[in-house]
């Protein structure tokens, strides 16, 4: 497998961040958007070109596994927490 | 009592008729005038100066934004200092506050405050 271009990489970065918000879960939430920045930072100050295409590798499978795990979030994902209830009405549209 | 109320019924229902019956050619003769009601299906459209304050507002809870050099026409890497890895969170950051998903291709092109207002100001689906 060729090395995977930084393009790509941001790319799968922006898939992992976007499937990890989609989870209903407060703290399944908080967790995976969490996890996944400290990863990649992680890997940033570390950059090591040999494990370039495992880390694309496995961060494609994870991507894939956070999407079927948000979808079943979705049907099993419980009430809102407390710390959460406020923040969908914090901005109403601009003309009300 | 029956009769006095039968009567007053006759008397307020008969000039009532004919109003009723006079209606439809007092209107036609009528000039057009403007619909005082409202149309709730009308796009909202955000304003100019609503996007950018919102999205100045979205940047500053980034730790990393120097809030000092944040400007409009800042750009992510050589004015605030960010790594690709942080300008992909602004673009997410943008995404949740205007409630819209940006296409990658489009992600990439948005490096400066300014082209990240442009894009939103260009979405209808913002809100």
């Amino acid at each position: 497998m060729s090395t995977p271009s930084k393009t790509s990489l941001l790319h799968l970065y922006g898939g992992l961040l976007r499937a990890s918000r989609s989870f209903s879960s407060y703290n399944f939430r908080t967790y995976f958007i969490s996890r996944t920045k400290r990863v990649w930072k992680e890997f940033q100050s570390n950059p090591s070109p040999e494990r370039v295409s495992d880390f694309y590798k496995a961060n494609l499978e994870e991507l894939d596994i956070l999407r079927r795990s948000a979808v079943v979030n979705s049907i099993y994902g419980g009430r809102k927490l407390v710390v959460e209830s406020n923040q969908g009405v914090k901005r109403l549209r601009s003309d009300n | 009592m029956l009769r006095r109320a039968l009567v007053n019924t006759v008397r307020v229902a008969q000039p009532l008729a004919v109003a009723r019956v006079a209606i439809p050619a007092f209107r036609a003769s009528r000039p057009a005038v403007p619909s005082t009601f409202r149309s709730y299906s009308a796009a909202a459209g955000l304003s100019r100066e609503e996007i950018t304050s919102r999205i100045l507002d979205t940047l500053k809870s980034f730790e990393k934004v120097p809030a000092e050099k944040l400007t409009t026409s800042a750009s992510f890497s050589k004015d605030l200092s960010l790594d690709s890895l942080d300008a992909v969170e602004v673009v997410m950051a943008v995404e949740e506050e205007f409630g819209i998903e940006i296409p990658d291709e489009e992600a990439d092109s948005i490096q400066t405050v300014q082209q990240a207002i442009d894009y939103i100001e260009k979405t209808p689906e913002a809100h």
